[in-house]
């Protein structure tokens, strides 16, 4: 005769053992996934911060964000032709380093106009549509980042 | 030392808070009452920075107020001194007696070692975090601490579809005050931030369910969440749905402490209520999880009377009152109408009698289940051999019934979000259906391992 409670109290301890080999198994995994990072974390950290893509695109706009010493409405103008995508990626970026001066990706009423030419890095000055408005570039940063006022 | 100031006076604050509200002699084991209290610390001054702020008071007097009150707090709890970061005692002899219990520690502290080094080297990869705590939680925060005193009129003026305008401001405010009083934008900050909700979060879930069930049991439960690779993914990207995630958590277990006794447990409901606000002011969709709390303490009616419920409700309501009529004010205020809700209107009973909407999110909702959490193998595998291996209990005092409502009920209402959402669904469902389910699986957790049945009953906070 078979005790069940024994039978049960065993089938238990198993499939304990079974979900402890599951979480060390997938713990594994996640460690197989990050191995060349613990096998060489300070070599890992040098060549890594601060040279992700968010960061040093960051740098292109210390001098604009300095430029305003009080809180601007931007009209922001990117790339002619750019991807939706890439084009809203780059507003966003934008405003995140450009903060707390409000950048606008639309047609409004604001005090300064600025271009994020990450690409081609310079206005055309004899065909920009601002420019033969009664538009004239107050600073213009030599790295795609100009800012034009009235 | 400016960089850890601002954010050791809040979890000190959020400690002699927790430790003042829970009457301190309940309490021996501070390792649950600092992942509960660490946290409730950061809303806290959150909290206290943008109300006093929205008053024009200068952030140095701000500070002052938080040094008061923590001084106040000190002052208060002069007899517990001696129940200062008493841990409970730590035998190895026990460790080594039970096999199972040293096997599963180690297996414990070498996952959190683990996780720990992967948010540290994913932050050395994303010191800004991912897209959105960059670019709405991190892009507020730079607005506040650079313009204290008009970023109402600024974010007034700001691209509300784009930057999301209406979010709560828990961890905008946060990393804004400590920007503030450290003098520059340190990346270090959200990133602490987030390291502290994440990981304090399985800290509470560890000792909440060793609390009320075995040590064996609270490791296997902390586990768990160590061991899902998207619960690392979401605390390092800074998003915040780990933070309303941890409120969640916070305030189930709570309720469960005060409903695992049979008389009324006013301090700990109030505790429970300032956690459900303070998720309300992480994340709009703390206040639906505020709307199904209440909604889900109407089943204790089975097994109390509509005015013991009414007392504990009364109870909850008061701790959350000071949080939501902050959440009040920055919503009328302040905040422009959220894009779901202004969007209503002659379309909603359009989508809701739109039968291949209800598939759509359905079908998301079942492929979410299969590859939740990215782990090597369908974790619900893992629960449904705890239930086998041990079934299920639901009594009126362990809170499971009225806490898997919740969470059921969180569910729905999620999946009708989905289907009045006036973006395009697909994309809704893609950009957010994984992060939602992840703010629910903490509490997943512990009320599961609250209802596997056992020899002896949950125990009961004296």
């Amino acid at each position: 005769m078979y005790d069940t409670q024994y039978i049960f109290k065993q089938v238990r301890k198993i499939l304990f053992v079974f979900l402890l080999c599951i979480l060390v198994w997938q713990q594994w995994s996640t460690f197989s996934a990050h191995q060349d990072q613990f096998l060489a974390p300070v070599e890992f950290t040098r060549n890594n911060y601060g040279n992700d893509y968010i960061s040093q695109y960051g740098k292109r706009f210390e001098e604009a964000r300095n430029f305003f010493t009080k809180p601007t409405i931007l009209q922001y103008v990117g790339e002619a032709n750019e991807d939706p995508s890439s084009g809203t990626f780059h507003y966003y970026l934008a405003q995140y380093y450009l903060a707390p001066n409000i950048v606008l990706n639309r047609n409004t009423v604001c005090d300064a106009i600025i271009y994020n030419l990450y690409n081609s890095k310079q206005v055309d000055i004899a065909t920009n549509f601002h420019l033969n408005n009664g538009w004239h570039i107050a600073k213009n940063f030599n790295n795609g980042i100009i800012i034009l006022s009235k | 030392m400016m960089l850890v100031f601002p954010i050791l006076l809040s979890c000190l604050l959020g400690y002699l808070t927790c430790l003042f509200i829970f009457e301190e002699r309940t309490l021996s084991d501070s390792r649950f009452l600092i992942n509960l209290s660490f946290p409730i610390g950061l809303g806290i001054s959150s909290l206290i920075f943008i109300s006093f702020n929205l008053l024009h008071f200068h952030y140095l007097l701000i500070l002052l107020i938080e040094i008061g009150l923590t001084a106040l707090l000190l002052v208060k709890l002069k007899k517990v001194k001696r129940s200062f970061f008493k841990f409970e005692h730590f035998s190895l002899n026990k460790l080594i007696l039970n096999p199972v219990l040293l096997f599963t520690t180690v297996i414990y502290l070498y996952s959190w070692l683990m996780d720990a080094g992967i948010f540290f080297f994913d932050t050395v990869k994303e010191p800004n975090g991912l897209w959105d705590a960059w670019a709405m939680w991190n892009m507020k925060a730079k607005v506040i601490s650079q313009a204290p005193y008009n970023w109402p009129d600024l974010f007034g003026q700001m691209n509300m579809d784009s930057f999301h305008i209406d979010y709560p401001l828990l961890q905008t405010g946060f990393i804004a005050r400590s920007w503030l009083l450290m003098g520059n934008e340190s990346t270090y900050i959200p990133a602490i931030v987030a390291f502290i909700f994440a990981f304090c979060t399985i800290g509470l879930l560890y000792s909440s369910i060793t609390f009320f069930t075995t040590k064996t049991e609270g490791l296997i439960a902390g586990l768990i969440l160590l061991c899902t690779p998207f619960f690392m993914i979401m605390g390092d990207s800074q998003y915040a749905d780990n933070t309303v995630g941890f409120f969640y958590l916070a305030t189930i277990v709570l309720l469960t402490f005060a409903q695992s006794h049979t008389s009324l447990k006013p301090r700990l409901l109030i505790l429970a209520g300032i956690t459900a606000g303070l998720s309300a002011w992480s994340k709009n969709e703390g206040i639906l999880f505020i709307t199904c709390l209440i909604i889900s303490q109407f089943t204790r009616l089975f097994f109390k009377n509509f005015r013991e419920l009414a007392a504990e409700l009364k109870y909850l309501f008061l701790g959350m009152l000071p949080v939501l009529i902050v959440v009040a004010y920055h919503k009328l205020a302040i905040a422009p109408t959220n894009d779901i809700i202004q969007a209503q209107g002659a379309t909603t009973w359009a989508k809701l009698t739109d039968y291949s909407r209800y598939e759509t999110v359905l079908n998301w909702y079942i492929a979410q289940f299969g590859t939740f959490g990215k782990w090597v193998l369908n974790p619900w595998w893992l629960f449904l051999i705890g239930i086998l291996a041990n079934g299920l209990s639901f009594n009126k005092n362990n809170g499971v019934i009225s806490n898997s409502i919740l969470l059921i009920i969180m569910l729905a209402g999620f999946f009708f979000i989905y289907i009045i959402t006036p973006l395009d669904l697909t994309f809704h469902l893609s950009s957010s259906i994984h992060r939602l389910f992840f703010q629910l699986f903490p509490s997943f957790i512990f009320v599961y391992f609250i209802a596997l049945k056992r020899k002896l009953p949950i125990k009961q906070f004296s």
